[in-house]
């Protein structure tokens, strides 16, 4: 078995691979380029080993709000018929571009799935803090996984109030109200719960700031390489005429 | 009206639940738990912290499903939601915490909320509610914002809010925890004069007195 040779980047080093490959795959702009960046990154994917039920999650999702713009997108942009129906026309301009979105989108999830996927968040927060990003963003970020679980809770809570109460919904002015109401008991209740956490932290030190992280160990050799390498390759790839890789 | 003028037990079963396993698949929290409530009976349900009472309350009104055995209400087994909809409108559950069960921005509407649930018009519903606030002593708070209520306050328009409903079986979590004397005393109080069928959940056995229940144990995820 070969060993998952991704993992073995620096966390910073696969966050800056992630930022440098998404902003060379959102530039190309053929749809033999976005398809190879796709290739690419379905590789990338490969050697990081994925677990395949997060995965195959995680990318179905994704896919769902893409055909939606693939079957869409030809209607909308003026262009060259392809299909006609009544007074709507599909464009094949409109095919392409809903296919360049497609791959496009594709490449970039896939790279950050490869990238990223077997990181938790907690090490993608300590590697975003060695980068310099504001600690606010990260804590926030890092908040925000952690009440993930606590506002589901709160919300299914509510719902069985609901439910206690001899509630069904159906379509009548009742549902939208008490909808409205559980929306709005989310709300304060997600306030509030911040508010005792702050309070709790108080209560445990905190002074409003962030304690600055340890001090930031340098790039492995390996790493600096493999930044230097594919930063030269995007370069290349975004050229346009005979210099680039798409002539 | 006093706990001596309740209606004595008749034999018809309201609640009942048959040899239930619920809780995680893993480690079920029931293990073969069986009760039965009969119209009229007052039973409060003793048992340690993470025993299941609460799972067994929520099991008895379809919020959590039996992995195994088997739930009754009112004459019928309940299996599919759809079955629990009207259980709920005759069994009706006070959670443990007043502010997991408040649904609306002001008292009048949060106790109308259950009668409309019922098809009662908004006015109707609104009567009623005012109607079972003033039973319980709250008038004046309709317009009162439910999250600014005091705990005790809140737990006693949880408890309008399911009252105003016209339950035959009242399930109650927990129902004195975290209350003041005084709210305690209220709520005591209150349900001493109810004539429905009463299961509380409750570590105070000093209810079995107070409140004339008859005591039932939760241990090892069966009933003793």
């Amino acid at each position: 078995m070969v060993p998952n040779p991704i993992a073995r980047l620096d966390g910073r080093t696969r966050i800056l691979l992630v930022l440098l490959l998404a902003i060379t795959i959102v530039a190309l702009n053929s749809l033999p380029s976005a398809g190879v960046a796709v290739l690419i990154a379905v590789g990338l994917l490969a050697l990081s080993r994925p677990e395949p039920k997060g995965l195959s999650k995680r990318i179905l999702a994704m896919e769902g709000i893409l055909l939606g713009l693939l079957v869409t997108l030809p209607w909308v942009v003026p262009g060259t018929t392809l299909v006609q129906i009544g007074p709507l026309s599909a464009s094949v301009e409109g095919l392409e571009q809903g296919g360049l979105l497609f791959l496009r989108a594709n490449a970039v999830a896939l790279t950050v799935f490869a990238l990223l996927g077997r990181m938790d968040v907690t090490e993608v927060g300590a590697a975003l803090a060695q980068l310099r990003v504001p600690v606010l963003l990260i804590q926030t970020l890092l908040f925000a996984t952690r009440y993930v679980g606590v506002l589901s809770r709160e919300a299914e809570r509510g719902r069985d109030a609901l439910r206690v109460r001899g509630f069904s919904p159906g379509t009548n002015v009742l549902t939208y109200q008490a909808t409205g109401w559980w929306v709005g008991n989310l709300v304060l209740g997600s306030l509030d719960r911040a508010e005792r956490a702050l309070d709790a932290m108080k209560c445990r030190g905190f002074d409003g700031t962030f304690p600055s992280p340890n001090p930031t160990p340098s790039l492995p050799s390996l790493d600096r390489a493999v930044l230097a390498a594919v930063a030269v390759l995007a370069l290349f790839a975004s050229i346009r005429g005979p210099l680039g890789l798409w002539v | 009206m006093t706990s001596q003028e309740v209606a004595p037990a008749s034999d018809a079963r309201l609640l009942e639940m048959r040899d239930v396993h619920a809780g995680y698949a893993e480690a079920p929290v029931l293990r073969g738990a069986s009760l039965t409530l009969h119209a009229g009976e007052r039973l409060a349900l003793f048992g340690s912290n993470g025993a299941g009472k609460s799972t067994l309350l929520r099991v008895l009104v379809g919020l959590v499903r039996p992995i195994q055995g088997s739930v009754w209400a009112f004459g019928r087994e309940r299996t599919k939601e759809a079955d629990f909809v009207s259980v709920r409108q005759k069994a009706g559950l006070v959670f443990q915490d007043a502010d997991d069960q408040l649904v609306a921005p002001t008292v009048l509407e949060d106790v109308a909320f259950g009668p409309r649930n019922h098809g009662l018009s908004e006015d109707e519903a609104k009567a009623q509610a005012q109607r079972t606030l003033s039973e319980l002593g709250l008038e004046g708070f309709e317009s009162r914002l439910t999250h600014r209520l005091s705990g005790g306050e809140k737990r006693l328009v949880a408890l309008a809010g399911v009252l105003a409903m016209k339950p035959e079986a009242l399930l109650l979590d927990e129902p004195f925890t975290g209350l003041d004397v005084k709210a305690e005393a209220r709520v005591k109080e209150i349900l001493a004069g109810l004539r429905l069928a009463l299961l509380v959940v409750t570590h105070d056995v000093n209810v079995l007195d107070e409140l004339t229940l008859e005591g039932r144990t939760l241990e090892d995820g069966v009933i003793l």
